[in-house]
């Protein structure tokens, strides 16, 4: 699976680059067309917030739309899988309906990436900005935990944890959020470490502000712009992170609709003959990745400057 | 340099030993311990006091800790609880395989990465470019797990095919083994070749326009040797760093690929002793993949300063 670890160690430099640039004074930010043109030229992105949407939809409204509960089965058709009018997506082993449990899955995912992704950024921002501003040994031991925790790499940290505190909803949803938090952090330190420097800075100290003033009125709103943008990266990530743990037996546990659970274990036996029971959940998680992943891209190239001279005359 | 690299080896202790303390907090953290699993649900008292006392779960945790810290120093990793075997023993076993699984796929994703990349920059901004690119974006998006379990279930529908169920090795039959790591290779080094083509693709970009290239096309020479000897020189040190931290998350590929594939490697390992809370093993594995993932970035940088004259290394660390 493309990982967390080494995706964010990539995107530190991008992000960093990128924020720079927003916050250069107009005559030097890259000559072009506007951003709001350039966002509405750009398929990609609406395609990919599209798709997004589409499955928030799902994940809000379906459960109330389908036939049946996630859950409840249907007697005819238990331990024989069977595909039919009434159950379109088919039904699994024991019977449930595929395409309830799809849309409720949608649910099971998005709100454990969207949760874990809050967690994650609010995190990130609060070490991050602590740490930069701080400096001095409070910086210094918050990075020594920062290695240490980005040298494990990601999936088998989350592995190793989440059989430590037990698999639920719940836990998942924390420790995918938790375990965001370290290489969040770094990125919103070196962001900061300029930003400290900036003159409003210099400015609001001799006029006498606080500490607590200039951590709370401005550096942590300067860093709510970079927020947004990291969120909108790690979502992706996270919803895969969940489905891969899921799937390897350690994520959310069963009978929760799961895209990743329903994939693995028990059901696996009964691919050959239902083959359904992998297609629809694997197409289901594979759309919301990608359209997250198409609206990463889209806010990735939107903040590179360098992906607007590529326009000009490289070839 | 020796001074550097010294340093650099002297930064890793810390993280190592930080490493260690976070491993056995989270394995004495998790509900139940191997005793109460191997005596059952019906167990008495007694029996589970004298298994607790036989792998020496009734110590203070601290001596538990300075037991193990102080036995991996001396090379004895502990034993296995389920197995009831030294560790060490164990990952040899398992090592061959998830060695050639992790070669095969570090040599696909490079090998496609690097192509994927070179023709995408080469036909920049035309048909093959976007489609490349729409294949890469789909590769990052579509989860391993999935893929892999397409790769086994669609053949097996359609023309009845199922890889070797018994495991071989590479010189014992070439063609049966190539047959179970083949397809575990490619799709894990098809995953990540996804983001290695991309960078590939910018760093080629970056320095298609410079003043070396356009000599180099000036002299007359093809648009495919100007990028095989002057493009790509230019840009191999992106492309090292890309596969060296490749390496690192593709442990935790290894771990998806071997279920999925039921190959009998460290993956499999990993997961089983996560799962029956065999703290031996599990304390061993991630000790060693932090230690082989510190040590790769730490190659990664030495790399660069071998290939590029123009980096010094100094300083204690690359913050």
């Amino acid at each position: 699976m493309p990982g967390l670890t080494h995706e964010c160690v990539s995107q530190e430099e991008e992000v960093r680059e990128a924020v720079e640039t927003l916050e250069a004074p107009e005559e030097l930010r890259p000559r072009g067309i506007s951003l709001r043109t350039r966002m509405g030229r750009n398929m990609t992105g609406v395609i990919g917030a599209g798709i997004l949407l589409f499955m928030l939809f799902v994940a809000l409204v379906g459960p109330y739309i389908v036939p049946d509960g996630p859950l409840s089965q249907d007697a005819p058709s238990f331990v024989k899988p069977s595909l039919s009018l009434d159950h379109p997506f088919g039904t699994d082993r024991l019977g449930r309906d595929v395409l309830s449990r799809v849309v409720s899955g949608a649910r099971t995912s998005l709100q454990i990436g969207i949760i874990a992704v809050t967690i994650a950024v609010l995190g990130g921002c609060f070490f991050g900005v602590i740490s930069g501003y701080f400096g001095g040994w409070v910086d210094y031991l918050i990075q020594r935990i920062v290695e240490v925790i980005i040298s494990i790499p990601a999936l088998i940290l989350l592995i190793v944890v989440s059989a430590a505190v037990g698999s639920s909803v719940r836990n998942v949803t924390l420790l995918l959020g938790v375990m965001g938090i370290p290489i969040l952090t770094r990125v919103v330190r070196s962001i900061i470490f300029s930003e400290k420097e900036q003159l409003y800075i210099e400015a609001a100290r001799s006029l006498g502000a606080t500490n607590k003033r200039l951590l709370f009125v401005h550096l942590f709103p300067s860093v709510i712009p970079l927020a947004g943008i990291l969120a909108a990266l790690a979502l992706g990530g996270m919803i895969l992170a969940e489905a891969a743990l899921s799937f390897l037996g350690v994520g959310v546990p069963p009978p929760n609709p799961s895209w990743g659970a329903d994939m693995s274990g028990n059901a696996r036996d009964y691919f050959q003959h239902a083959p359904w029971l992998a297609i629809f959940p694997g197409i289901a998680l594979s759309l919301t990745i990608l359209g997250a992943n198409l609206v990463a891209e889209t806010i990735r190239d939107l903040i590179d400057p360098y992906a607007q001279r590529q326009g000009v005359g490289t070839r | 340099m020796i001074g550097y690299i010294i340093r650099r080896l002297a930064a890793l202790v810390p993280i190592l030993i930080g490493v260690s303390i976070i491993v056995f907090v989270l394995t004495r953290l998790m509900p139940g311990n191997i005793a109460q699993i191997m005596c059952g649900p019906n167990c008495e008292p007694e029996q589970l006091a004298s298994l607790e006392h036989e792998y020496g779960l009734d110590k203070p945790k601290l001596e538990q800790f300075t037991d193990w810290v102080s036995g991996a120093v001396r090379g004895d990793l502990g034993r296995s609880f389920l197995r009831d075997r030294p560790v060490a023993d164990e990952i040899l076993d398992r090592l061959p395989v998830t060695g050639q699984l992790l070669i095969m796929t570090v040599m696909a994703s490079a090998a496609l990465g690097i192509m994927n990349g070179m023709l995408s920059a080469a036909f920049h901004r035309r048909f093959l470019d976007n489609a490349l690119r729409v294949v890469s974006i789909f590769g990052m998006s579509v989860p391993t797990f999935w893929v892999a379990t397409l790769v086994i279930l669609l053949p097996s529908l359609w023309f009845a095919y199922a890889p070797p169920f018994t495991a071989v090795g590479l010189l014992e039959n070439p063609w049966d083994n190539l047959r179970q790591f083949g397809p575990p290779a490619l799709v894990l080094g098809f995953s990540s070749s996804c983001g290695l083509s991309r960078v590939v693709r910018g760093s080629i970009l970056g320095v298609l326009n410079q003043d070396f290239m356009r000599t180099a096309r000036a002299k007359g020479l093809g648009e495919a040797t100007i990028l095989r000897r002057h493009a790509l020189g230019n840009v191999m040190l992106p492309i090292i760093t890309v596969i060296g931290m490749e390496v690192a998350t593709l442990m935790g590929g290894a771990v998806i690929a071997e279920t999925v594939f039921n190959l009998n490697g460290l993956g499999r390992l990993f997961m089983e002793s996560a799962l029956m809370r065999d703290y031996p093993v599990i304390q061993v594995m991630t000790l060693y993949t932090a230690a082989i993932f510190v040590t790769l970035s730490l190659l990664v940088d030495l790399a660069y300063a071998w290939l590029d004259p123009r980096v010094r290394l100094t300083g204690g660390r690359s913050a």
